[in-house]
């Protein structure tokens, strides 16, 4: 199969969704917002397809542009946009686990969203300090210190050691 | 404990799998990725040289895909044709109609309506065969709103000239519960909106039954809600506008004088969700007046003010339309072609007017309503639609002389569509 084909885009696509969707949802925390990033994605892909299928690292690239994507919209406040008119969030009442997803979603959405992505490649994707300065095009050094950066955030808005506890974890 | 394993054992909880499933189409991004090939290949050379660039940063961003497309509530299908028919008056010459409900089958009319012509009654209407002859609580009485139980509400005044709102059921009007104040309109679960109180005072209530005590809906403080803008949907819904003290107006009609009068929905949940439509270019601080719900629409509209000197008058009417799941507003009219197409209401908004050629909306559709002989004369008749059935199978309304004669009856008359 040609690497450049419609073929080889589908099948590259096709094996990808659930990957990609799962990295925009750890991103976005919603979704709706998840599938419309994935969506995004594999249009600005497909629209490329024909150059960039004979990259090395195509997943990488793929990954740039789901993450650029989400730091973009954040910067256009686009998904303020959309809650523009729509049902007010209601105060749900969680409990547990639920509790500690909502409670670390609201804070992580506190951070800087750049520092939000790195935090999220790192810890959740399992990408290493090389590779999410491959995806975000800086230095590792930068990636390091947008690490700590976000961590601090985090640690002054939920108050490191009792959420750690609660998690199960020791200090 | 480094802050590798602090992001790790904190984070963790976020590792999730969404849990619907995917709303993500292929198809339609090979089409719009294709015509972004299209638009990028026009831009020739320096373009590809950038995109190489951007190959290697990684830097570069098209624009974004469309986000994906709300589903809207369904309009019913526009009716091909329709058929005008008498409506039976028995001993009364003139009924004006009044309303229709939701399914078209139960239907209400006020017996001589003009002044010093008769006795004002009300005759109410069940799959086409007058039901009911029933005398007015007061003396006067303005029904609002039907539902497809053959519940009516409105409101009657007293000798005292107090207003007070009821409720028609099993052949009989009742008072609701919590005093003075008016019924606006009720729902096929028996929910009736309406509000208590003075003009200046009035606060928005909500009647779960007509047996139910009201409850208070919750409004800004130092404002009074316009009772004339209620509306209550199937679910329970309620949406309705507010103003502030010293502007209660003389005519229902009358602009809003450029002020600051939020409308909004309470939900049935107990929330509380304040309209935002898109501002009109002459006023952006127009407001926005609920009319009424249908098919999962809240229709509304915003009177466009102009001065002269110094006299406020109406320079047009916007017909707007809400989607309260998806929050999209859609107009409607624009309020400058006359006669416009009548809403799909009784006794709601400047929509409903005599026309020679009427029409109503079918989502954003007009359906032309004829006028035949030998039921009306087109030459001299002005019709006035009281009601649209859900499906548009049923339009009711009444017919009246064009000649200005008071003593011209009102003919009530229903156009069956399909």
């Amino acid at each position: 199969m040609e690497s450049g084909t419609d073929e080889a885009y589908l099948a590259y696509v096709h094996g990808r969704i659930p990957a990609l969707r799962r990295i925009a949802y750890l991103l976005s925390g919603d979704e709706h917002q998840a599938d419309d990033l994935v969506q995004e994605t594999i249009t600005k892909l497909y629209a490329r397809w024909p150059r960039i299928s004979a990259v090395d690292n195509v997943d990488a690239y793929t990954h740039t542009m789901m993450v650029r994507a989400f730091l973009d919209e954040k910067r256009r406040g686009w998904w303020r946009v959309r809650l523009f008119g729509s049902p007010p969030e209601r105060a749900a009442s969680v409990a547990g686990a639920a509790e500690d997803r909502a409670m670390l979603r609201g804070a992580l959405a506190k951070v800087a969203p750049r520092q939000q992505a790195v935090l999220v490649l790192r810890y959740l994707c399992d990408q290493s300090v090389a590779e999410v300065a491959e995806i975000l095009g800086c230095s590792e050094g930068t990636v390091k210190s947008q690490t700590t950066h976000g961590l601090n955030a985090l640690r002054k808005i939920l108050g490191e050691p009792r959420y750690v506890q609660r998690s199960g974890g020791a200090r | 404990m480094t802050d590798d394993e602090y992001g790790v054992l904190l984070l963790r909880p976020l590792d999730v799998a969404p849990a619907g499933p995917p709303q993500i189409d292929v198809a339609r991004a090979m089409r719009e990725g294709r015509r972004m090939r299209r638009r990028r290949w026009a831009f020739g050379g320096g373009f590809l040289a950038a995109f190489t660039a951007a190959l290697v940063t990684g830097s570069l961003l098209i624009a974004p895909a469309t986000p994906r497309k709300p589903v809207l509530p369904p309009d019913p299908p526009l009716p091909k044709s329709c058929a005008l028919a008498k409506l039976p008056t028995g001993k009364y010459s003139s009924v004006q109609m009044g309303g229709g409900d939701p399914t078209g089958r139960w239907l209400y009319g006020m017996t001589n309506p003009v002044v010093d012509t008769g006795p004002m009654r009300y005759l109410i209407w069940h799959d086409g065969v007058p039901v009911g002859d029933v005398a007015i609580p007061g003396e006067q009485l303005d029904l609002r709103g039907i539902n497809s139980s053959g519940v009516i509400v409105g409101q009657a005044q007293d000798n005292k000239k107090k207003i007070w709102p009821y409720a028609y059921r099993n052949g009989k009007f009742s008072r609701l519960k919590g005093g003075p104040g008016t019924a606006e309109g009720i729902n096929d679960r028996g929910v009736i909106v309406g509000a208590l109180g003075d003009l200046d005072k009035a606060v928005p209530v909500r009647w779960r039954s007509p047996d139910a005590e009201p409850e208070r809906l919750p409004i800004p403080a130092g404002t009074h809600v316009v009772s004339t803008n209620l509306a209550v949907a199937p679910d329970g819904t309620i949406a309705g506008r507010v103003e502030s003290p010293g502007h209660v107006r003389v005519l229902p009609s009358a602009p809003p004088y450029f002020e600051a009068s939020p409308a909004f929905l309470w939900l049935p949940d107990g929330g509380v969700r304040e309209l935002h439509p898109p501002p009109p270019a002459e006023d952006p601080t127009t407001p926005v007046s609920p009319l009424l719900f249908r098919s999962g629409w809240l229709y509304a509209q915003q009177q466009i003010p102009v001065r002269s000197n110094g006299i406020i008058a109406i320079a047009r009417t916007l017909l707007l339309r809400y989607d309260p799941v998806s929050g999209v507003w859609q107009q409607l009219s624009d309020g400058k072609s006359r006669p416009a197409p009548q809403l799909p209401s009784s006794a709601r908004s400047d929509f409903r007017f005599g026309s020679a050629t009427p029409q109503i909306y079918v989502g954003p559709h007009a359906l032309r309503l004829p006028l035949t002989q030998p039921i009306a004369d087109p030459e001299v008749d002005y019709a006035t639609v009281a009601s649209v059935s859900d499906d548009v199978h049923t339009v009711t309304g009444d017919l009246v002389s064009g000649d200005s004669d008071p003593k011209q009856p009102f003919r009530p008359v229903s156009w069956h569509c399909e």
